[in-house]
Parts: C-alpha cells; sequence; structure tokens
C-alpha cells in the first residue's frame, strides 16, 4: 500500500530523518511511535506530499508521491499534527471544500458530510464557526476532514490530542472501526493509545527507524526473565533467605523494608514456569506472612524507552536484527511460492 | 481549482477584507469623481480614471492580497492545501481568480458613472470604458504581484507593506526615470545593483545563500561582459527599462483615446509572470 524507500530530510545540517524504510500493508493500522523531535511529522508530511524528501521515494498504491503528486493524494486523508481549519468557516463550508477540491460533486459531496460528521460526531455544530468551537471539536473536524472521499490510506498526526478521556476513547473505538477496511497510520507518544488500536508499531527515533513489528513480537524481543516482586511481613534477612533457598530462583533484591515490617522484594526466578506456588510454601514454611505477588511483565513502556535511550546495546542490537532477518527471510520465502506475482510487481 | 476559487471567494466575503477594500475604493472613487468630473463640470471620466489609478491600487490591492498565502501558512493550513489532490497551479490561479472577481465589483459600480454622467454631459463611453478595462487589467497585474509577495511571507502585515511599496515604487517609475542617469556607466551599475536583488530573491525562496550567490554572480559577470563588448547598450538604458516597465504609464494611453493592444499584452504577462514566480515559491516551500 505504502512502500518508503530511503528516506532521508535534510534541513541545513540537521538531518530530521535519514534513511528511512519501511512498508505498510493494506488493511492495517500502524502506529508510528517516537519521543518528540524523533521526525514522526517529517515523515508524515513527506508521505502526504506536503514536503519534499532530499533523498529517497515514497510509493502510494503504485503512484510515486513525487512524480504523481495527484493520483498518489487521492489515495489518502491526512490530519496533520494542527488540525488545518479555517477559523472563518463553518464545518460544512470546510467540508464541502475539501470534499470538492477530493473531487466530490452534488449529492455525493452532501452525503460525504453527513456521513464524515456522523462518523466523528460533529453533526450539532456543522453550522458554527469553526474559531467559536472548542480544541476538541476542531479535531473532530479535522479528523472529518481526512476521512472525507473516502480515501483507502488515512494519516492522523496525533490524533487524540486536546481531547477529554471520553473522547479519546471514541476517538480510538473509531480508528479500529477505520482499520476494518482503510490503511490507518497514526503517530503518538502515548503508549497505551498505540498499543490499544494498532496492530504494527514503527518505532523511531531522530530520524531513524529503531524497530517494526507486531506489539506482541515486540514485547517478546524484550522479554527478560520473569521478575516477581511480592510484599510480605516478617525480617528482611529471613525473607531473602527462605526465597534464595527455593531452586528456580536465580536472584533476591529487597527493594523496600517498612518500619512496621512490610518487606517489598523482587524475585528473579529461571524462564518458563510460575514460582509464585512455591513463594507462597517458602513464606509459610519460614512463619512470614504474605502480603501480595505479582509477576513483572516487560510493557511497551520498557520496549520504548531501551530503545530511543542515547545507547542501545549490542544484545539489543542483535535481538533486532535477527528480528528484521525473520521478517525479511519469510517474505523471500513469500515471493519464491508465488513468483508469478513478483514478476508483476 | 474551482473548489479552491469558491472557498477562496466565500472567505473574502465573510471577512472583512473584501469589504474593507469596497469601502475604499468607493470613497477614493466619489472624492475622484466629485474634483475631477462634478466641480469642474467636466464629462471625461477617462481622466478621473487616470488620476486615481494610482490610490486606488496603492491601498485596496494589497488589502486583497495581503493574507491569500501568507495566513494559510500561519495557520498551518497550507499543509491541507498540499496534501489534497490538487496541482499547486490550481491553488494558486483559483486563489488569483478570487482575487480578481472580487476586484471586479466596484469596477462594475463605477462603470455605472458614466452613465449617471452623462445625463448632465458630454462622455465620450469608448474611452471611458475602455480606460475602466485597462484599470482592470492593471489592478489585475498588481495584484498577481500581490499574490506572489504574499507567498514569500509568513506575515500579512509584511505582504501587504511589501505590496504597497512596490506600488508605490512602480506608479513612481517615471518620475524618477527622468531624473535617472543615461549615461552607460550608470546604467551597468544599475543593472549590476538589480542583478544582486535578484540574487536576494533567490535567497529568499530558496533559502539556499550559495544559489542565490551563484544566480547574482552569473547575472553580474553577463552584465560587465556584455557591456565591455558593447557599450553603446547601456546608452539610456536604465530611463528606457524604468519608463517601459511601468504600469501607470500604459494606463494612461487607455485615457488618450487609443485601445493599446501591447498595453494589453503588456498587463497579461505581468500577470502571468508573478503567478508563475508564485508557482515557483510555493513549490521551492516543500523543497525547504
Amino acid at each position: 500500500m505504502i512502500e518508503v524507500k530511503n528516506l532521508t530530510k535534510r534541513y541545513g545540517d540537521n538531518t530530521a530523518v535519514s534513511d528511512l524504510s519501511f512498508k505498510v500493508e493494506a488493511g492495517q493500522v500502524y502506529g508510528l511511535l517516537g519521543p518528540n523531535g524523533a521526525g514522526k511529522s517529517t515523515t508524515m508530511n513527506i508521505i502526504t506530499g506536503c514536503l519534499a524528501a532530499t533523498e529517497g521515494a515514497v510509493i502510494i498504491d503504485g503512484h510515486d508521491i513525487f512524480e504523481e503528486p495527484v493520483a498518489a493524494k487521492k489515495c489518502i486523508g491526512y490530519l496533520p499534527e494542527i488540525p488545518p481549519v479555517y477559523p472563518d468557516m463553518t464545518p460544512r463550508e470546510y467540508l464541502s471544500f475539501v470534499g470538492s477540491a477530493k473531487g466530490l460533486k452534488g449529492s455525493a459531496l452532501k452525503e460525504g458530510i453527513e456521513s464524515v460528521s456522523q462518523i466523528t460526531g460533529i453533526k450539532d455544530v456543522l453550522n458554527r464557526v469553526i474559531k467559536n468551537l472548542s480544541k476538541g471539536y476542531r479535531q473532530r473536524v479535522g479528523i472529518a476532514q481526512a476521512l472525507i472521499g473516502d480515501p483507502d490510506i488515512i494519516i492522523l498526526d496525533e490524533p487524540t490530542v486536546g481531547l477529554d478521556p471520553a473522547q479519546i476513547i471514541e476517538i480510538r473505538e473509531l480508528i479500529k472501526e477505520l482499520g476494518k477496511n482503510h490503511t490507518v497510520i497514526l503517530s503518538s507518544h502515548i503508549l497505551s493509545e498505540v498499543s490499544a488500536v494498532c496492530d504494527e508499531i514503527l518505532i523511531i527515533s531522530k530520524g531513524k527507524l529503531v524497530a517494526g513489528d507486531t506489539t506482541e513480537n515486540l514485547l517478546k524481543i524484550f522479554e527478560t526473565d520473569p521478575v516477581t516482586e511480592i510484599q510480605a511481613k516478617g525480617g528482611a534477612e529471613e525473607i531473602k533467605k527462605a526465597l534464595s533457598s527455593l531452586e528456580q530462583v536465580k536472584d533476591v533484591k529487597i527493594t523496600d523494608a517498612k518500619t512496621d515490617g512490610t518487606v517489598t522484594a523482587q524475585v528473579t526466578s529461571e524462564t518458563g514456569g510460575d514460582i509464585r506456588e512455591n513463594i507462597f510454601y517458602a513464606m509459610k514454611e519460614s512463619g512470614c506472612t504474605l502480603l501480595s505477588m505479582n509477576i513483572k511483565k516487560a510493557s511497551l513502556e520498557d520496549v520504548f524507552i531501551k530503545l530511543t535511550s542515547d545507547e542501545i546495546s549490542p544484545e539489543l542490537k542483535e535481538k533486532l536484527k535477527l528480528a528484521k532477518s525473520n521478517t525479511v527471510d519469510a517474505e523471500n520465502e513469500e515471493k519464491e511460492e508465488n513468483p508469478d506475482e513478483s514478476g508483476v510487481c | 481549482m474551482k473548489a479552491v476559487y469558491v472557498k477562496e471567494l466565500r472567505s473574502y466575503f465573510t471577512s472583512v477584507g473584501a469589504y474593507a477594500c469596497f469601502t475604499l475604493m468607493f470613497l477614493i472613487a466619489g472624492i475622484y469623481t466629485w474634483a475631477i468630473n462634478i466641480q469642474s463640470a467636466s464629462g471625461s471620466f477617462e481622466m478621473t480614471v487616470s488620476n486615481m489609478a494610482f490610490w486606488m491600487c496603492v491601498l485596496p490591492v494589497p488589502l486583497l492580497t495581503m493574507r491569500i498565502f501568507s495566513e494559510e501558512r500561519k495557520q498551518k493550513t497550507d499543509q491541507l492545501l498540499y496534501s489534497l489532490p490538487l496541482k499547486t497551479t490550481d491553488i494558486v490561479f483559483g486563489k488569483y481568480f478570487a482575487a480578481i472577481t472580487v476586484l471586479l465589483v466596484p469596477v462594475a459600480v463605477i462603470s455605472l458613472y458614466p452613465v449617471v454622467l452623462s445625463f448632465f454631459g458630454t462622455v465620450n463611453f469608448a474611452t471611458c470604458y475602455s480606460s475602466i478595462f485597462a484599470f482592470y487589467l492593471m489592478a489585475a497585474a498588481l495584484i498577481a504581484m500581490g499574490v506572489f509577495i504574499s507567498s514569500l511571507v509568513e506575515n500579512q502585515i509584511v505582504a501587504a507593506i511589501g505590496t504597497a511599496v512596490i506600488i508605490f515604487f512602480n506608479y513612481f517609475l517615471p518620475y524618477i526615470a527622468s531624473y535617472a542617469s543615461s549615461s552607460a556607466v550608470a546604467s551597468a551599475v544599475f543593472l549590476v545593483i538589480t542583478g544582486i536583488v535578484i540574487g536576494l530573491i533567490v535567497f529568499l525562496m530558496t533559502k539556499n545563500y550559495v544559489v542565490g550567490v551563484l544566480t547574482a554572480a552569473v547575472i553580474d559577470f553577463a552584465l560587465v561582459l556584455f557591456y565591455f563588448l558593447k557599450q553603446d547598450f547601456f546608452e539610456g538604458l536604465v530611463p528606457g527599462v524604468m519608463n517601459s516597465i511601468s504600469l501607470f504609464d500604459k494606463l494612461d494611453v487607455f485615457v488618450g483615446g487609443i485601445f493599446d493592444l501591447t498595453g494589453v499584452i503588456f498587463y497579461l504577462s505581468v500577470a502571468g509572470v508573478f503567478l508563475f514566480l508564485t508557482v515557483q515559491s510555493l513549490e521551492k516551500r516543500r523543497w525547504a
């Protein structure tokens, strides 16, 4: 659907995006994730034809965005970071402008405005002037603008910024709904949002793609030895001793010991197998009262912080490379299986 | 193009821009008609057109053009225009045609003045209307200049002042020309400075000083070379060029009772050149 090849964008000496390549398949929701200034918006602006790239190519549904911009842009609905609305217009006027610029006419235009305002919930404000609308409604008008004309690809730059929690949930539901028959790319630095709605995650840091995979796979790469955090009442030394004596336990760390005798400890155990039951009996035997137990899993937050920190450990790099080469191999295998298809391409 | 045209026309009439422009133009036209036609009981409205042309342009034209692109950039709505399936020429021409359509309103109203005057005296309708037509074309050319300047800067006040200064300068060109030295050296120096100014404009458009300096250097080098080869070409060149690029000067030919086709072509070409430059300036912006 979208193919980004070796994309580079330089502003003078400053490189915003460097050698970025990825592919977006049809009918999936992609999340572009990265810290501030990572190059998310720049990448989206280039994909949608708002900016020219210094080097590289973007192919949208077979059309190069630089060579055949009009054909390529017809496939895209884009919501930039700041909703590009005209404050002096009403949403109806605004949508009718965008719709007619996308080639809708007459009753098709009217129906388009009706349906997108229904979807985004702006029906009540259609005839009010945009400058009098709240930020949340402006954002919705911006999303409605991207949806009008029913483009195959919808690109949303931080779509939930400025919305209240109820609206955020609504918009997320909307994006999930859109993902069923559209290709959606959204950028965000809110991880829970990305993990809630996206099928695939592309993590960008300093203009480079550091990881691109499904949420589960990313978490798998970062899977470490399971850590169980427990809280118990009793002597710190006593607890440590009892826990260390367990067979699968690799390491016990006392993280907190309060004066009332509540001790918090982190137990690192071998991969595979749940040791909570063993911990329970160990505590019981040592005469300590177990208050709570829970297994800590690597979260997307950890993945994100590890990937976007200044230095990625060589070990991690190796893992990522392996994951990448696996996907490349899989692609090659697919191609070999369908030689006709690759010939057409 | 139609979508941009309709949107732009609507935005003119829903904001203060078009009305402020109309008010100003009717005020100026009223004052001049009163002073030239009514006070001195003359039916020659073409003289009124000639006399008021400067004031009818220097303030109303910047009012019409200042926000045309500056505002889009400031509100980040230019990103919408770029991401819609529109060609840059569609955007520029849509906006330009909307601006000259707005201008048509006061011109149409002013076209009624000779009819009113004809009840009280003799009016040469052919000269009157060819002058009004020429005025419209000239204003349209000036609007194209304003559109170009608006595409260069983000602040609409700067765009307005820039456009007003250029119109002002253009109006006084023949006066300046009559004082300009007609010697070959003066002409060459003036053209070298012009080359540097062109380099500066190129730099503003591309934000690349190498390209700007290179442009200026190539133009100036060619000029100096040409100067040593054919010195007499530069004799009286600057006043001549100044006179020939003055838009207001051409208007007086129409006022004199001649429907000057070269004038019409001149106005259309000026508009065409500046619209072309606007398209280039917008295209360049994407490469910033």
